[in-house]
C-alpha cells in the first residue's frame, strides 16, 4: 500500500512543485488534505525529512486524525530515529500491517541503546561490548564526511544516526532482510530508513573492515540524498565501493580475491549484469555473485574516474536527481552509450595485471553457525587439504613441530588457499621460523587482507622478531577487522609498551580492560 | 456198579419225565448221569479205600503188583503190630522183630499206592462207562435233531430267552469346531469311531418287549446311558468321549433279561495337532534391537488354525499373538521389534505356536523349529568401535609426531621409534582384529581397515627390524590417519542415527501398545525411555556437530531436530495417559510417530548425501583423471605413431624396405650368434675330456663345477637375451652383447687352460678370434640401430624428431604429474590394489628414455621404451576402471553411504529389517521446504537474545498453520 502512495506520491509531485502542496486548495479533483500526504511521502521517499516536517506540521488539526496522515507521520519519526513515538502513534489509531509490525520490531531491537556522537554522527549500541566500536566508528565517519563534503559535495541535515545491532537477527529483524540473505550475501551492513545499520563484527566469526562498511552505508545515503533516491543499485554499490576506503585516503580498494574473481568470471563471460543487482546485490543467489557485483561496479567507478575523474562520478547522481535514466546520466559523463563504456571498462579490466585466478573467495560466517576456528577450513585442493588435516590433529595434541611440517607440506602444495597459508603461518611461528612467518604473512595478506588471523599472526612473528613499530601497524590492521580479538590487543599492547608509546598503551589497557570485563567468565 | 446201576437207573427212569417232548434228552440225561455216576463210583472207592481195608490188606494190596515183596511188607506189617512181649511170647528177639519192620519199612518206601491199583481191577467200570457212552453216541446220531431239542429243553428249562437287537442304526453328530457334518448309519454292525465330543445316537428293535432299558459303557469312560424304550423300538444318546466298549442291558418285570447283542468297540478318532513350518528366519541370527525381525510361517491342521502366537524365550517368554484369518492352512507374516520386550535379555529362541480349534478337549497346540535370535545392541557396538579406532586413531598420531619431530622429539633415539613401531603393530592386530569382528564383513570399511593393516606391515616392519628409510613409514601414517578420521566422523554420524533409529523403533512400539491396549505403567515406562532416549541423542549430537562429516553436522536435518514439537506431542501423550483418555493417546503417539519418522528421514537422507558427496567428489576426481589418462594415452599413441613414421621416412624404399632391412638385421644377428655358439663348442671339443669331465658324464662336482661352467652358463643367458631383446629393446640387447663378449672369454680361457697340444692351442685362437668377431659386429649392429638407424636421417627428420623429443618429454612430465595426482586420489579410497601410482611413474620413465633417444636421433631406440609406456598406461586405465567399478558398486551398495562402518547383522534376507516406519504420512516434501525457511529464521531468532516480542505470535501462528 505503501509503496503505491510512494509511486503516486511521485508522480503527482513531478507534476507540482512541493511548495504548492499543503496551500493548494484542489487540484484534478484531489483534495489539499491528500496532496499534502503526497507531498509529505514523497520527502520521506527522498529522506528528506526536514520537508516531509515541513509539509506535516501545515496540516490543517481536522486532517491529522485519517490513518493515512498517521501512517505518514509515524513514519516521518520513525525516520527520525523516534521507534517508539512511532509505534505509540500506530498503536493508538489501530493501524496494523507490515510497517507496523517493522516498527514494533525495532522498537524492541532498539530498546536499550546507548549512544556517543561527534559533530555530524550519532552511534547508538545497544551491547555493552560495543562501546568500544563507537568512538574510532565516529572518527572514520567525521573523516568521512569531509572527504565526502569534498569529493560529493554533499552535507546532510543534522546528525546521522548510525545503528550497531549486536547480532545478526536483531539486524534482520530492523532490516528488512532475511537471514538467509545475509549469509549468502554477506550483507552485513545496511543503509535504510534515512539511518545506518551495521552488525557487529563480534557476530561474525572473522569480523569485517567495519569502518570502511561503515562509511560505505554513508556514501549509499550520500549518493541516496544526492539522486533524491534514484540512483539504481549498481550506481549506489559502485560509488560506494569505490568510495569506501575514501576516509583513509584510498579509492577504489579491490582485494586480489576481488580480482582474480572478475577476471576469472570475465573470462568465461559469466558476469552479473547491472539489471540483475536490482533490485539489491543482497539478493543474488551467493557470496561470490555478491562479490563480484562488488567487484564489478567498483571497477566501473574506478575506470570511470580514472578515465573522467572523480567529478563524474558527482555528475552522475546528480544528473539522477534531475531525472535521468541511468545510462543516460553515465552517457553524460562518458560521452558514449553504456555498450562503449562497458567495452572499454572490459578492456580496460582484462589489461590489468593477472591475478591468480585459484585465489578465493572467502564468504562471510556468522559466529556460532560455522565449525571453523580461527583458520578457515575451505580447502579446496584436496591433497593440501590432507595435509592440513593431519597438521590440525597434531596441533590439537601439542604435537607442534609435528604439526608445522604437516602445514608447510600443505602449504607447499597450494599456498594460495587462505587456511593452508594461515596455518603454514602458525607452523613457522610454532618453529620460531618467525623470519619465514612474516614472509608467509606478506603473500597472504596481499591476497587475503581481510583475513584477521594473518595480521594476528603477524604481528605475533614481528613481536617475536623484536620488529615491535611492524607489528603494532600489523595489529592494528586487526583491530580495523576485529577489534574484540582479544591476544590481539595484548599482543599490541605488549609492543606499544616495548617502543613505549604511552598513549597507545592507556587506549589499549583501558580496551582490554573494558573487554575483560565483558568476557563471560 | 453203584456207577452202572446209577445209569442204568437214570436210562431207565430219567426219559419217561420228557415223554412230552422227546426221548434225546432223556437220553442225554441218561448218559450224563451214567457217565457222572460212572466217574464217581471209582473216585469214591478209592478215597474210601484207606478206611475200608486193614493194615495188612493195604499191605497186600500195596504189594499186589510186587510179589517179591510180599512177603516181607506182609510180614513186616504183621509183626510191627506185636508188642516186645507177642514177639517173645512167638519166640522172637526184640531186636529181630525191629530189624525186620525196618526192613519192611525200607522196602515199602519204594511201593506207590496208586500203583498199586490195578487197571484190570477197574475194567468192569470201565467198560460199562464206554458201553453208556456208545448208546449216548448212537442214540443223538441216529436222532440228533432230537438230541439237540432235548439239550436245548435242558438249557431252557435253566435260562430266559436272549433279547435279540435289530435295524441297528448309529447317528454321528461331530463337534462344531471339527466341521465335520451330521451323519447316519443305518444297519450298522455296532461299532463305533468318532471324534470325541461327537454326540452319538443310537436306534434299534428289540426282539422281545422289554420295560427298559440301559447302554452301559465301559473302557476309559464307563457308566449307564438310559435307553428310550418304546414298544420294542429304542434309542439311546451320549457325547463320546472316550474309547472302550459298550452293550446293552434289559430288564422285564423287574428281572434282567439277557441281550443277544454282544459288546461293540467304541474307537476315538485322534484330532491332530497343528503342524507349524517357520519359512523366515531359516537359521539363527543377529540383529539390532531397534530391527524387526521379519517371520514368515505357515501353519495347518486337519480342521482348523485358529491362533496363532510367536513365542520369544529369552530371559523370560513372550508371547506375541498374530492376528489371522482362522483357516486350515494358514501363511503369515508378522513383525517382531526386540526392542519392545526388554525382559528377553540379550537374545531369544524364536519359535511359532499354532493353535487349532478343538473346543471339547482345548486347543492343541503345534510348534515350529526354533531359531535362535542374538539381539545386537547398536550402540554398544558403535560405541566399541569407536573406542577401538580412537585408540588406533591416537597411536597413529603419535607414531608420526615421533617420526615428524624426529631427533628433536621425546623419542629422539631411532632404537626408541623402532620399538614403539613393533609395538604399533602389536596393537594395530589386536585392534584391527577386534574392529573388523563388529564391522560388516566385506564393506570397504572393513576391506579398508585390512588394507590399512596390511599397509602398516608393510612398512613398519622393515623399519622396526632396522630399515632405515622413514619415508613410507610417514606416508602410510598420514594415509591411515585421515581414514581413521573420517571413519570415526562416519562412526559418530552412524551413532546418531542409531539413536534414532531406535527412537523411532520405540515410538513406533509404543504406538503399537496403545493399539493393542496396553496398560497406563507400562505405556508411561516406554515414554520415560523415550524421553530419556531423546535427551541422550541431543547431548550427543552437540558433543559431536563438530567430529561428524560436515555435510552431516550441517545439514538442516540435524538443525532443525522438531524438539519442541516432539516436546509437545509428548506432554500431550502424557497427560491423555494420565487421564486415561487413551484415543487422544493414540492421537499424541501418531503425532509423535509421524514427527519422528519425518525427522528421521531426513537425517538418513542428509547422512546419504554426506557418504555421496564424499564419493561423488571422489568419482568426479576419478573421471577427471580417467580423462586425462585416455588424453595421455592418445597422445603417446600419436607420438609412437610418429616415431614409426620418422623411421619409414628414414629408410631408402619406405617402410617395407625398413621392416625388410630390419628382419635382415635379425638374420643376420642370428647367424652371427649361432656362429659364436659353434666357435665355443669347438673350443670346448678341443679340450680333453677327462679334464673337462674329471668324474666321467656326470662331471665336476660342487663349488669346482659351479665355477669351471659358470661362463658358459652366462654366455647362453647372454644368447638367449640378445635374441630376446633384439626386437623389442636393441638397448639391452646391445648389454648383453657386451655380457656375451665377456662370457665367451672367460668360458675360453677355462677351456684354454686345459689345453696342453700347442696346435689344438693355434686352433682354439682361430675359433676365438672368430667368435670375437661376431661378438664385435654384432655390438657395432646393434650400436648403430641404438644410434639412429643404419641409414644417416635427414636435417629434417633429424629436426622432427627434436620436436618429438620434446613432445615426449612434455607428456613424460604430464605423465609424473598424473602419477602425483592419482597417488592423492588413491589416498582417499583404501580398497584400491594396484599401485597405478608407481605404474604411471614407470610410464613417466619409459618416456623420458624414449625422448632422450628421439634427442639423441636414434628413433629405433625409442620405440621399445615408447611401447613400454604405453603398455604402463594401459595398465593403469584398466586398474581405474576396476576401482571407478567398484566404487560405482560402494555407492549403490551403501544404504547410508560412504564408508559405514556397521552393516546390518540380520539384513533383508535373513528377516531383519528396519522398523516400518510408513505408517504416518509424512508431510509433502514441498510443503517441509516451504516452512523450512521460516522456521529456521523463527528458531534462530528466538536463540538470540534480543528477538522481537511479536515473534511468538508468530510463531504460534505458524504451529497453528502446521497442525492445521
Amino acid at each position: 500500500m505503501h509503496k503505491y502512495l510512494n509511486i503516486l506520491a511521485i508522480v503527482l509531485c513531478l507534476l507540482l512543485p512541493p511548495s504548492h502542496s499543503a496551500l493548494a486548495t484542489e487540484v484534478y479533483g484531489i483534495s489539499a488534505a491528500d496532496l499534502g500526504l503526497y507531498s509529505g511521502n514523497r520527502h520521506l521517499f527522498e529522506w528528506d525529512i526536514a520537508g516531509a516536517r515541513r509539509m506535516l506540521d501545515s496540516f490543517a488539526e481536522a486532517d491529522r486524525s485519517t490513518p493515512a496522515y498517521v501512517t505518514l507521520r509515524a513514519r516521518l519519526l520513525f525516520m527520525e530515529g523516534d521507534y517508539p513515538k512511532a509505534l505509540d502513534l500506530l498503536e493508538r489509531s489501530g493501524i496494523k500491517g507490515s510497517f507496523s509490525d517493522l516498527v514494533k520490531a525495532t522498537v524492541v531491537a532498539a530498546d536499550g541503546f546507548q549512544s556517543r556522537q561527534s559533530e555530524h554522527f550519532i552511534i547508538y549500541w545497544k551491547d555493552e561490548r560495543d562501546a568500544l566500536l563507537a568512538e574510532p566508528g565516529l572518527d572514520a565517519l567525521e573523516k568521512a564526511w569531509q572527504v565526502l563534503n569534498n569529493d560529493m559535495g554533499f552535507v546532510p541535515d543534522g546528525k546521522v544516526r548510525v545503528e550497531i545491532y549486536p547480532s545478526v537477527s536483531s539486524f534482520t529483524s530492523v532490516s528488512t532482510l532475511s537471514r538467509e540473505e545475509v549469509r549468502t550475501s554477506g550483507t552485513i551492513g545496511l543503509c535504510k530508513f534515512n539511518r545506518i545499520m551495521i552488525t557487529s563484527p563480534r557476530a561474525t566469526l572473522w569480523g569485517f573492515g567495519w569502518r570502511d562498511t561503515l562509511v560505505h552505508e554513508y556514501v549509499h545515503m550520500v549518493v541516496y540524498k544526492l539522486s533524491r533516491g534514484r540512483a539504481p543499485i549498481w550506481i549506489h554499490e559502485g560509488i560506494a565501493k569505490y568510495l569506501e576506503a575514501s576516509w583513509r585516503g584510498r579509492y577504489g580498494i579491490l582485494t586480489p580475491s576481488d580480482w582474480a574473481l572478475l577476471a576469472r568470471r570475465l573470462r568465461r563471460d559469466d558476469l552479473i549484469t547491472i539489471e540483475q543487482m536490482s533490485p539489491s546485490v543482497a539478493k543474488l543467489p551467493s557470496a561470490e555473485d555478491t562479490q563480484l557485483a562488488f567487484a564489478e561496479v567498483a571497477t566501473m567507478f574506478a575506470f570511470l574516474a580514472e578515465q573522467k575523474g572523480l567529478d563524474a562520478i558527482r555528475a552522475i547522481v546528480n544528473s539522477l536527481a534531475g531525472g535521468l535514466e541511468d545510462k543516460e546520466a553515465l552517457m553524460a559523463v562518458w560521452g558514449e552509450g553504456y555498450a562503449s563504456f562497458q567495452r572499454a571498462w572490459r578492456s580496460w579490466v582484462e589489461n590489468l595485471p593477472v591475478q591468480n585466478p585459484d585465489i578465493q573467495t572467502i564468504a562471510l560466517k556468522l559466529a556460532g553457525e560455522s565449525e571453523d576456528g580461527e583458520d578457515p577450513s575451505d580447502i579446496s585442493d584436496r591433497e593440501a587439504g590432507d595435509f592440513s588435516r593431519l597438521g590440525d590433529l597434531l596441533q590439537e595434541r601439542g604435537r607442534d613441530q609435528a604439526a608445522a611440517k604437516e602445514y608447510a607440506r600443505a602449504y607447499e602444495t597450494a599456498p594460495h588457499i587462505a587456511g593452508v597459508a594461515s596455518r603454514h603461518l602458525w607452523g613457522r611461528i610454532a618453529v620460531g621460523d618467525n623470519e619465514s612467518a612474516v614472509m608467509t604473512a606478506m603473500e597472504a595478506i596481499r591476497l587475503y587482507p581481510d583475513l584477521p588471523v594473518l595480521w594476528y599472526r603477524k604481528g605475533m612473528a614481528l613481536a617475536a622478531l623484536g620488529r615491535h613499530e611492524e607489528a603494532v601497524r600489523a595489529l592494528r590492521e586487526l583491530m580495523e577487522i576485529n577489534p574484540f580479538h582479544i591476544p590481539g590487543r595484548r599482543l599490541l599492547l605488549a609492543s606499544l609498551s616495548e617502543l613505549n608509546d604511552k598513549k597507545g598503551i592507556k587506549t589499549q589497557e583501558e580496551a582490554l580492560e573494558f573487554l575483560e570485563k565483558q568476557e563471560p567468565h | 456198579m453203584v456207577g452202572i446201576s446209577a445209569g442204568m437207573l437214570g436210562f431207565l427212569l430219567v426219559p419217561p419225565l420228557f415223554a412230552e417232548h422227546s426221548r434225546v434228552p432223556a437220553a442225554v440225561i441218561c448218559v450224563l448221569l451214567a457217565a457222572i455216576s460212572a466217574a464217581l463210583v471209582p473216585w469214591w472207592r478209592w478215597r474210601r479205600l484207606p478206611l475200608l481195608i486193614s493194615r495188612n490188606e493195604a499191605a497186600r494190596l500195596l504189594v499186589s503188583r510186587r510179589p517179591t515183596l510180599k512177603n516181607l511188607v506182609t510180614s513186616g506189617v504183621d509183626i510191627s503190630l506185636w508188642s516186645t512181649r507177642d514177639a517173645l511170647e512167638r519166640g522172637a528177639s526184640p531186636s529181630l522183630a525191629r530189624a525186620h519192620v525196618q526192613a519192611a519199612e525200607a522196602a515199602a518206601e519204594d511201593l506207590s499206592p496208586s500203583a498199586s491199583v490195578v487197571p484190570g481191577q477197574n475194567i468192569a467200570w470201565i467198560l460199562a462207562l464206554s458201553f453208556l457212552l456208545s448208546i449216548c453216541a448212537a442214540w443223538i446220531i441216529g436222532d440228533s435233531e432230537g438230541a439237540g431239542s432235548g439239550w436245548r429243553a435242558i438249557r431252557d428249562a435253566v435260562r430266559p430267552t436272549p433279547v435279540q437287537i435289530g435295524n441297528l442304526g448309529i447317528t454321528y453328530e461331530p463337534p462344531a469346531y471339527t466341521g465335520i457334518p451330521g451323519e447316519t448309519i443305518e444297519g450298522s454292525d455296532g461299532s463305533i469311531s468318532a471324534y470325541p465330543g461327537t454326540k452319538l445316537t443310537i436306534t434299534g428293535s428289540l426282539s422281545a418287549e422289554v420295560s427298559s432299558g440301559t447302554l452301559s459303557l465301559s473302557g476309559d469312560v464307563s457308566g449307564e446311558v438310559p435307553l428310550f424304550v418304546s414298544g420294542t423300538d429304542f434309542n439311546a444318546s451320549w457325547i463320546l468321549s472316550g474309547r472302550g466298549t459298550y452293550a446293552f442291558n434289559f430288564l422285564k418285570d423287574g428281572s434282567s433279561l439277557p441281550s443277544g447283542f454282544a459288546p461293540r468297540a467304541v474307537e476315538l478318532i485322534e484330532d491332530k495337532r497343528p503342524e507349524v513350518l517357520l519359512e523366515r528366519p531359516q537359521e539363527d541370527m543377529q540383529v539390532f534391537g531397534d530391527q524387526e525381525v521379519e517371520v514368515h510361517f505357515s501353519a495347518k491342521d486337519d480342521f482348523w488354525v485358529n491362533r496363532v502366537e510367536i513365542v520369544l524365550s529369552g530371559d523370560k517368554e513372550v508371547r506375541i499373538p498374530v492376528r489371522i484369518s482362522p483357516s486350515s492352512l494358514v501363511k503369515d507374516a508378522a513383525l517382531v521389534l526386540p526392542i519392545k520386550y526388554p525382559e528377553l535379555g540379550e537374545g531369544a529362541h524364536l519359535s511359532v505356536e499354532a493353535f487349532d480349534n478343538d473346543s471339547v478337549s482345548g486347543p492343541k497346540a503345534g510348534s515350529s523349529r526354533s531359531i535362535y535370535i542374538s539381539f545386537v545392541d547398536r550402540k554398544k557396538l558403535i560405541s566399541q568401535a569407536e573406542e577401538l579406532e580412537e585408540r588406533l586413531f591416537e597411536n597413529f598420531i603419535t607414531h608420526l609426531a615421533d617420526h615428524l619431530e624426529f631427533p628433536n622429539s621425546l623419542s629422539g633415539r631411532i632404537s626408541t621409534l623402532r620399538s614403539a613401531a613393533g609395538d604399533l603393530l602389536t596393537l594395530v592386530d589386536a585392534l584391527i582384529e577386534n574392529l573388523t569382528a563388529n564391522a560388516d564383513v566385506g564393506s570397504p570399511a572393513s576391506v579398508a581397515i585390512l588394507t590399512m593393516g596390511k599397509g602398516l606391515h608393510r612398512v613398519l616392519e622393515p623399519f622396526a627390524q632396522g630399515g632405515e628409510d622413514r619415508k613410507p613409514v610417514i606416508a602410510e601414517l598420514e594415509k591411515d590417519i585421515l581414514l581413521l578420521d573420517r571413519f570415526l566422523k562416519n562412526l559418530r554420524m552412524e551413532k546418531v542415527l542409531s539413536m534414532g533409529e531406535e527412537l523411532a523403533a520405540l515410538q513406533r512400539s509404543l504406538f503399537d501398545r496403545i493399539q493393542e491396549g496396553a496398560g497406563q505403567a507400562e505405556l508411561t515406562e516406554l515414554l520415560q525411555r523415550i524421553q530419556d532416549l531423546m535427551s541422550q541423542m541431543m547431548n550427543t549430537m552437540a558433543k559431536n556437530a563438530s567430529h561428524m562429516p560436515q555435510e552431516f553436522a550441517n545439514s538442516d536435518a540435524l538443525k532443525e531436530m522438531p524438539s519442541s514439537e516432539l516436546g509437545d506431542a509428548m506432554e500431550n501423550l502424557k497427560k491423555a495417559l494420565k487421564s486415561g483418555d487413551r484415543d487422544a493417546a493414540s492421537e499424541a503417539a501418531e503425532r509423535l510417530l509421524e514427527l519422528m519418522t519425518g525427522w528421521m528421514s531426513a537425517m538418513e537422507d542428509a547422512a546419504k548425501d554426506a557418504s555421496m558427496n564424499a564419493m561423488g567428489m571422489m568419482m568426479e576426481d576419478m573421471d577427471k583423471l580417467g580423462s586425462e589418462l585416455e588424453e595421455l594415452m592418445e597422445k603417446q599413441g600419436e607420438i609412437q605413431e610418429e616415431t614409426a613414421s620418422l623411421i619409414r621416412k628414414a629408410g631408402k624404399k619406405g617402410s617395407e624396405l625398413t621392416q625388410k632391412e630390419f628382419q635382415d638385421f635379425l638374420a643376420r644377428q642370428e647367424q652371427r650368434l649361432k656362429a659364436i655358439d659353434n666357435n665355443a663348442r669347438k673350443v670346448e671339443r678341443l679340450a680333453p675330456y677327462r679334464q673337462v669331465h674329471p668324474q666321467g658324464p656326470k662331471g665336476r662336482a660342487g663349488e669346482d663345477a659351479a665355477g669351471f661352467f659358470e661362463p658358459r652358463s652366462r654366455m647362453n643367458a647372454a644368447m638367449a637375451e640378445i635374441r630376446k631383446q633384439l626386437r623389442t629393446d636393441p638397448a639391452r640387447a646391445r648389454e648383453a652383447a657386451g655380457a656375451l663378449e665377456q662370457a665367451f672369454n672367460d668360458n675360453y680361457r677355462n677351456m684354454e687352460s686345459l689345453l696342453n697340444d700347442q696346435g689344438k692351442r693355434k686352433q682354439a685362437e682361430s675359433y676365438r678370434a672368430n667368435a670375437n668377431k661376431d661378438i664385435t659386429e654384432l655390438k657395432s649392429d646393434l650400436d648403430a640401430l641404438l644410434a639412429g638407424g643404419e641409414t644417416p636421417m635427414p636435417e629434417e627428420s633429424r629436426k622432427n624428431l627434436g620436436n618429438l623429443a620434446q613432445e615426449q618429454g612434455s607428456l613424460g612430465d604430464r605423465t609424473g604429474e598424473f602419477s602425483k595426482e592419482l597417488g592423492k586420489l588413491l589416498r582417499n579410497i583404501p580398497f584400491t590394489k594396484s599401485d597405478m601410482p608407481g605404474k604411471a611413474m614407470e610410464a613417466k620413465t619409459s618416456m623420458k628414455s624414449s625422448s632422450s633417444k628421439l634427442e639423441s636421433g636414434a628413433p629405433q631406440g625409442a620405440m621399445p621404451h615408447e611401447t613400454a609406456a604405453m603398455e604402463k598406461l594401459s595398465e593403469v586405465a584398466r586398474d581405474l576402471e576396476s576401482a571407478r567399478r567398484e566404487m560405482e558398486q560402494t555407492m549403490q551398495g551403501q544404504g547410508s553411504g560412504g564408508f559405514r562402518m556397521l552393516g546390518k547383522p540380520g539384513g533383508q534376507g535373513e528377516g531383519g529389517r528396519e522398523v516400518d516406519r510408513g505408517r504416518v504420512e509424512i508431510p509433502e516434501e514441498a510443503e517441509a521446504r516451504e516452512l523450512k525457511g521460516f522456521r529456521e529464521e523463527v528458531l534462530k531468532a528466538m536463540q538470540s537474545p534480543g528477538y522481537p516480542k511479536d515473534y511468538e505470535s508468530e510463531v504460534e501462528e505458524y504451529y497453528e498453520r502446521l497442525i492445521k
